[in-house]
């Protein structure tokens, strides 16, 4: 079992090396995207105040992170719609839902190396992270990558029955963006939104984070607890969702379909 | 004697108001050649589907090589595989080798006797060509190779020979025949009555939301 697990890993390691080096441009030009948005925040809070800057990256490095948890899932889904290969892997001789948190594995392995070029980067900018303080980042924002699959998983099975659901993850995540404490603390909302903040999971995640930086603060444990338990209540929630919603396309025959 | 390789138990299959199957029964052979024919939008293609577990049906049990589909599910794709949509399936913009050497490596397995069918089917000098760029014959031949992966017990096929050229007609039947040789039942959906005949395969055809055994075949 554990062979064929890693032979699956391997595979789509395999064809994500290939796609990659098929479309060449494809990795330099998202990095170089992120680092000219982080250019131009940087600039920004010249203006404002070079602490600030500081917030903000971790906002931003937090931000991405948590876009690629909420998104990939339902990115390979109907990338593998689009190629029309999705029924092929379906008919691998593996558990479907298996196949398609495995097939995810790919995409976290380019999210750790980007974040790990950005850490460095940020040298360049005035921001010296110790090899200590990126072990910690890096550490932090992969079991947040872990703890939010669930919710990828819910977002994807809502995308895949619905057809047009990336909407719906792109409202989430400009939600997220705006009330979670990425680009300014979230005192700085009217109460009513404070309250709606202190709903989201990416709120205390971002809160631990920003915590376990700080060496004048205490780190806040009660924030990953939280996450951790919206994360405990979610997994078989997100798990049930899917496989109800493979169902359903199956008896349909739709799940090809794009 | 031979096992049952596929069991068909009141099996019915619909689409909102379009029946498509109602309460069909059917055992297979293992190691037979077996066509089914039927008018377009009869399920032909759902069939296939139904037996591989890309579609799932309303009711009745699927029973591969003794195991329930319904609970099997995972071991059942170990030995059974799939040509339809030939044209599709595979990653367009990687070559045939890249695409081959991803499902070696999901399948854990190579191709039994590939590098001879690749020459039969003269498509070595296509391996370093996108899938995109390929012609449907090539595409379906391709497609074709990749059921010798993991040495399967039964390959299910989606009009046999379509966009193939009438040259390539006779590799095709002897590689439906080299599968059989080596213990494989074959299921293939056709419109060519001459090649029921030229495979020796049992004919099934569709009608009433049945499927009807023909003990003989009508050449058009």
């Amino acid at each position: 079992m554990l062979k064929s697990i890693k032979n699956l890993i391997l595979g789509f390691l395999l064809k994500e090396f290939y796609i990659e080096k098929s479309y060449k441009l494809g990795f330099l030009s998202r990095t170089v995207s992120v680092i000219f948005q982080l250019l131009i925040f940087y600039f920004l809070c010249k203006l404002i105040s070079p602490q600030y800057f500081e917030f903000l990256f971790i906002g931003i490095l937090f931000s991405r992170s948590v876009f690629y948890s909420f998104t990939s899932f339902n990115e390979i889904i109907r990338q593998e719609q689009y190629w029309e290969t999705i029924e092929n892997l379906i008919l691998l001789p593996y558990n479907e839902f298996i196949i398609f948190i495995i097939s995810i594995i790919p995409k976290y392995l380019f999210l750790f190396i980007e974040t790990i070029f950005y850490l460095i980067f940020a040298n360049f900018l005035g921001l010296y992270f110790t090899w200590l303080q990126i072990i910690i980042i890096v550490i932090i924002l992969t079991i947040f990558n872990i703890l939010f699959i669930p919710f990828g998983i819910f977002f994807a099975s809502i995308t895949i029955y619905v057809r047009k659901g990336e909407n719906l993850s792109w409202l989430i995540i400009s939600l997220i963006d705006l009330l979670s404490g990425i680009y300014f603390s979230i005192t700085e909302l009217p109460k009513y939104l404070q309250n709606i903040s202190l709903l989201l999971p990416t709120t205390y995640a971002l809160n631990f984070l920003r915590s376990s930086l700080d060496s004048n603060t205490k780190i806040d444990f009660h924030s990953l607890t939280v996450v951790l338990i919206y994360s405990i209540i979610f997994f078989p929630i997100s798990i049930l969702f899917f496989k109800h919603v493979l169902k359903v396309l199956l008896k349909k025959g739709s799940l090809g379909v794009y | 004697m031979k096992k049952i390789i596929l069991k068909l138990e009141n099996l019915s299959k619909s689409f909102k108001s379009i029946v498509l199957f109602k309460n069909i029964n059917l055992e297979i052979l293992e190691n037979s050649v077996v066509a089914i024919t039927g008018k377009n939008g009869s399920g032909k293609t759902t069939l296939l589907k139904m037996l591989c577990g890309l579609t799932l049906p309303d009711d009745g049990n699927i029973i591969i090589d003794n195991l329930n589909f319904a609970k099997h599910r995972t071991k059942i794709k170990n030995f059974v595989r799939v040509v339809i949509n030939p044209e599709k399936g595979f990653y367009p913009n990687l070559t045939l080798q890249e695409n081959l050497n991803i499902f070696y490596r999901f399948y854990s397995k190579n191709a039994y006797q590939i590098d001879t069918w690749i020459k039969n089917f003269s498509i070595q000098n296509f391996f370093n060509t996108k899938f995109i760029n390929c012609s449907n014959g090539i595409k379906q031949k391709f497609t074709l190779l990749t059921t010798l992966i993991n040495k399967p017990k039964l390959v299910l096929i989606d009009e046999l020979t379509k966009s193939v050229d009438t040259e390539t007609l006779c590799s095709i039947y002897d590689f439906i025949n080299y599968l059989n040789s080596i213990g494989t039942t074959i299921i293939f959906v056709t419109h060519n009555f001459n090649e029921i005949k030229i495979l020796n395969a049992q004919h099934y055809h569709i009608n009433n939301y049945i499927l009807e055994k023909k003990s003989y075949v009508k050449i058009y």
